[in-house]
């Protein structure tokens, strides 16, 4: 090769930091909360407050589920608004957007107090955004008030911001988020630091229609580096924070090293070593050395690349540069070693690659990644982070990086939650049908006991003796004996007086020693017969009162008694009926779980085949394009050893 | 005529470079914060090859249907869940004899619950250790239904036995009884773990709730 040839090689390999500045430049972030549900008010009800036990643990469909009970159930009385409104929020989390949007709707329909209204529209809002319906979203935004809660304003501008991102409108965007970035100390301010960076960078490399900013090309682009360069030096431990730094860190990079590679540099090298973007600096690092004809120093980032994971397309593109810049330097041995070990790594990674594509053809990988999130529970901001370590996913991370990936993998995901779902309530149903038969053997054992006739007789029978008693009050109320108003203890002691007289008597006729002791004898029984007397005879009105009270009191028992009776009656009469229902229920329930377990297994299979689909495609791009490293390697070596035959036939060595 | 193939080469090569640069971005892994995925779609319009943004765009239509059936699946399988919830409470824990027990925190600066036990009648009818998210979840104001069972009629005894590190980081342990009357309609009751502040100490408090 030519030093002419080299260099237009360079001069054209450096073409590709401007689309992979622009794609950088796309990396905008956003501080969203991920789950958005509203904030809930006090718990008033307990069966609210269990609702957001479940909530705050992210167990949406449990937390839906749950509240949608308790709703039926009539025991959220208290939280009529907040539920509806937690409710949306849940179906947003839970991905039911349709019945998300319904609620918001309706809320907005109903006459509901102004927070209300703009919470409704702003979530309306989020959800058109998320299903990529940017018109109908920023209707929606458009239509929030005054009235929205503190808490969400911040995130209602970042969203209308990045609405106006999505739909490509970055002056707009600019202008949305100027606000957000005076809000200092704030680790949202610094996403819409980055966010506006961006948008500002980009507009200014727009066509020159829009204006509205009212500043210069040069200037925006001037503001939006100086806002990417606060970012760039943020000082933070969170890891989300320091993620942020090194993306500002790469973007600004890439976008100097033609112009500044010294700048470029010095950005580059503030990336962290180990983390999700140092690939990328290092292989950046190594183009600001060679746009500074520093070829030996380019080879130094990228060795270090060159050893690292090599399902990264920029591992690949080092490991092809290492060679360049080694014939850039003119160090051709080393330089087709090096393209020769390029070639072997390449077809090692090709091998690998087709062996991912038939294991994802035998469907193995699905079992994996299913085995991997099996203990989430369902949740639309769920994300694939948890690919399984199994050499058939080595290459899912660069493939599913893409959304729609993150989309259809979820969608599996939920429906194997459904399916799991289903049958622990198919193991739970033969138990409900154990408490049914048994409840109706119960029923029927205690339905002869219960006979209403034997009941009425005993009413019968109790009324009859408390009409005898009643007039046995009167006739003692005439009297005004008190003697036929004794407790059972009182009857007992006046019994046990009668004996003791009896016996003094005895004793009286007959002679002994004990004549002398029974004057005493009299004496004691009379001062306990006196003093029983008197107990009785002036307790005479309390006594007949009590009577009385009970008297009355047992006509109240006996009319319960008959209410009782007729509400067992009716009971008795609708109880079979009742059997019948929960038995046809039961039924029902059982065979729809059956009927839906199977949609969701045809489901499921025909998400599978979509998926693998989506990531054949996805396989044979990447295949595709290290074929292509590979047929460059292989050019370059074939072309340097073309060099050294000619160098050799013409008796010199290559150099 | 080797500079014009070797230029050809270079336009192939770059061809391919592009969506790799593209790619690359798009498969950059990403910190713990989900948001920063959020930009896909802009890079997609910006960078994506061609070719990718074809396929993408046949699949979106069918993945639509399929989004669709999934999402109408998720709604049977929670009213689904909803009737049998119902089913079974009216079956199993039927309001005559059905009693709950709830469990709350108030701050919680003064105790850190790691666990509890419960009784009802002398009988272990329920414990429980508790993990942070779902410590995190009463922090934050969420309530749990920590039981639910059958007793009869009448007067019952319930005893707590909570257990976690308290002031001063010292091991805890304490205990709380309440009895209370199981009537025709169904009980629920609330424990509550609220900050005494003047004490310094954490109180048990048990609420009957109507």
């Amino acid at each position: 090769m030519s030093c002419l040839e080299l260099r237009v090689f360079f001069l054209k390999s450096f073409r590709f930091l401007t689309p992979l500045f622009l794609a950088a430049l796309g990396m905008t972030v956003s501080p969203l909360a991920v789950s958005g549900a509203p904030l809930p008010a006090a718990v008033k009800d307990p069966h609210y407050g269990s609702v957001l036990y479940e909530f705050y643990q992210q167990n949406y469909f449990s937390a839906a589920v749950n509240l949608l009970t308790a709703r039926q159930l009539e025991r959220l009385k208290h939280h009529d608004a907040d539920s509806e409104l937690l409710l949306g929020g849940l179906y947003l989390s839970y991905g039911l957007h349709s019945d998300a949007e319904e609620i918001f709707n309706k809320l907005i329909n109903d006459a509901v107090a102004p927070e209300v209204r703009d919470r409704a529209w702003f979530y309306l809002g989020k959800i058109r955004y998320q299903k990529q319906l940017f018109a109908e979203a920023e209707i929606a935004l458009s239509r929030v008030g005054d009235a929205l809660d503190e808490s969400l304003q911040e995130e209602f501008r970042i969203l209308k911001a990045n609405l106006l991102m999505a739909q490509e409108k970055y002056t707009e965007a600019a202008t949305a988020l100027q606000g957000l970035v005076e809000n200092e100390g704030e680790q949202k301010a610094n996403y819409a630091r980055f966010n506006l960076g961006v948008a500002l960078i980009r507009a200014s490399r727009e066509n020159d229609d829009q204006k509205e900013i009212g500043l210069e090309k040069d200037k925006r682009e001037e503001i939006g580096v100086q806002l990417l360069r606060e970012v760039a030096e943020l000082k933070s431990n969170a890891s989300d924070q320091k993620a942020l730094r090194d993306k500002a860190n790469l973007v600004l990079g890439f976008s100097f090293i033609d112009s500044m590679p010294m700048e470029a540099k010095h950005f580059l090298r503030r990336v962290r070593l180990q983390g999700p973007f140092s690939n990328k600096a290092l292989l950046g690092l190594g183009w600001a050395e060679v746009k500074l004809q520093r070829y030996e120093a380019a080879l130094v980032p990228w060795e270090e690349l060159a050893t690292r994971e090599r399902t990264d397309p920029a591992v690949f593109e080092a490991l092809l540069a290492k060679g360049n810049a080694l014939e850039r330097l003119r160090a051709f041995p080393q330089a087709m070693q090096s393209y020769r070990n390029s070639i072997t790594i390449f077809e090692r990674e090709l091998d690998a690659l087709n062996n991912t594509v038939v294991a994802v053809k035998k469907g193995r990988l699905w079992a994996d990644l299913l085995a991997q999130v099996s203990r989430n529970e369902m949740g639309w901001f769920w994300e694939a982070e948890l690919l399984p370590d199994t050499p058939e996913a080595r290459y899912l991370p660069v493939v599913m990086a893409e959304h729609g990936f993150h989309e259809a993998i979820k969608n599996l995901r939920d429906l194997w939650f459904l399916d799991k779902n289903l049958a622990r309530w198919m193991i739970e149903v033969p138990a409900l049908e154990n408490m049914l038969a048994l409840r109706r053997a119960t029923y029927d054992a205690q339905l002869d006991k219960l006979t209403p006739e034997q009941t009425l007789g005993h009413v019968q029978d109790v009324r009859i003796s408390r009409d005898i008693y009643v007039e046995e009050l009167a006739g003692i109320g005439e009297t005004r004996d008190a003697f036929k108003l004794l407790t059972s203890k009182e009857h007992k002691l006046m019994e046990r007086l009668s004996k003791v007289e009896e016996r003094i008597w005895r004793l009286s006729n007959q002679p002994g020693r004990h004549i002398q002791r029974l004057d005493s004898y009299r004496d004691r029984y009379r001062l306990y017969k006196g003093l029983l007397d008197y107990e009785i005879e002036t307790t005479y009105a309390i006594r007949f009162q009590q009577v009385k009270q009970s008297l009355n009191s047992l006509d109240g028992e006996l009319e319960e008694t008959l209410q009782r009776q007729n509400s067992l009656q009716r009971v008795r009469g609708s109880t079979p009926v009742n059997f019948s229902a929960y038995e046809k229920m039961i039924n029902n329930k059982r065979q729809r779980i059956a009927v839906l377990r199977k949609e969701i297994k045809t489901t499921f299979d025909e998400q599978q085949h979509q998926l693998q689909e989506m990531v054949d495609v996805e396989l044979d791009v990447l295949r595709a394009r290290l074929v292509d490293y590979l047929d460059q390697a292989r050019f370059s070596l074939a072309h340097l050893q073309d060099l050294a035959a000619d160098a050799a036939g013409s008796g010199k060595e290559l150099k | 005529m080797k500079n014009s193939k070797l230029n050809q080469w270079l336009c192939a090569l770059l061809i391919c470079m592009l969506p790799a640069a593209a790619l690359a971005e798009d498969a950059m892994p990403v910190t713990g914060n989900p948001d920063v995925r959020e930009s896909a779609p802009i890079i997609e319009s910006v960078a994506s090859p061609a070719p990718v943004q074809n396929n993408s765009e046949v699949s979106v239509s069918d993945k639509r249907t399929l989004d669709d059936r999934v999402q109408a699946l998720k709604k049977e399988v929670k009213s689904l869940n909803r009737d049998l919830f119902i089913l079974e409470e009216e079956l199993l824990f039927p309001s005559s004899t059905q009693v709950a027990i709830f469990l709350s925190i108030d701050v919680g600066d003064f105790f850190k619950l790691d666990s509890v036990q419960l009784k009802i009648d002398d009988k272990v009818v329920a414990n429980h250790l508790y993990t942070k998210s779902e410590l995190g979840a009463l922090k934050r104001g969420g309530v749990q239904r920590l039981y639910i069972g059958n007793v009869k009629s009448g007067e019952h005894e319930l005893i707590a036995t909570f257990r976690g590190p308290g002031p001063n980081n010292r091991e805890y342990r304490r205990g709380t009884t309440v009895k209370f009357k199981k009537g025709s309609a169904a009980k629920f009751m609330e424990l509550r773990i609220v900050d005494a502040t003047k004490k310094l100490q954490p109180e048990f408090v048990v609420k009957e709730w109507e």
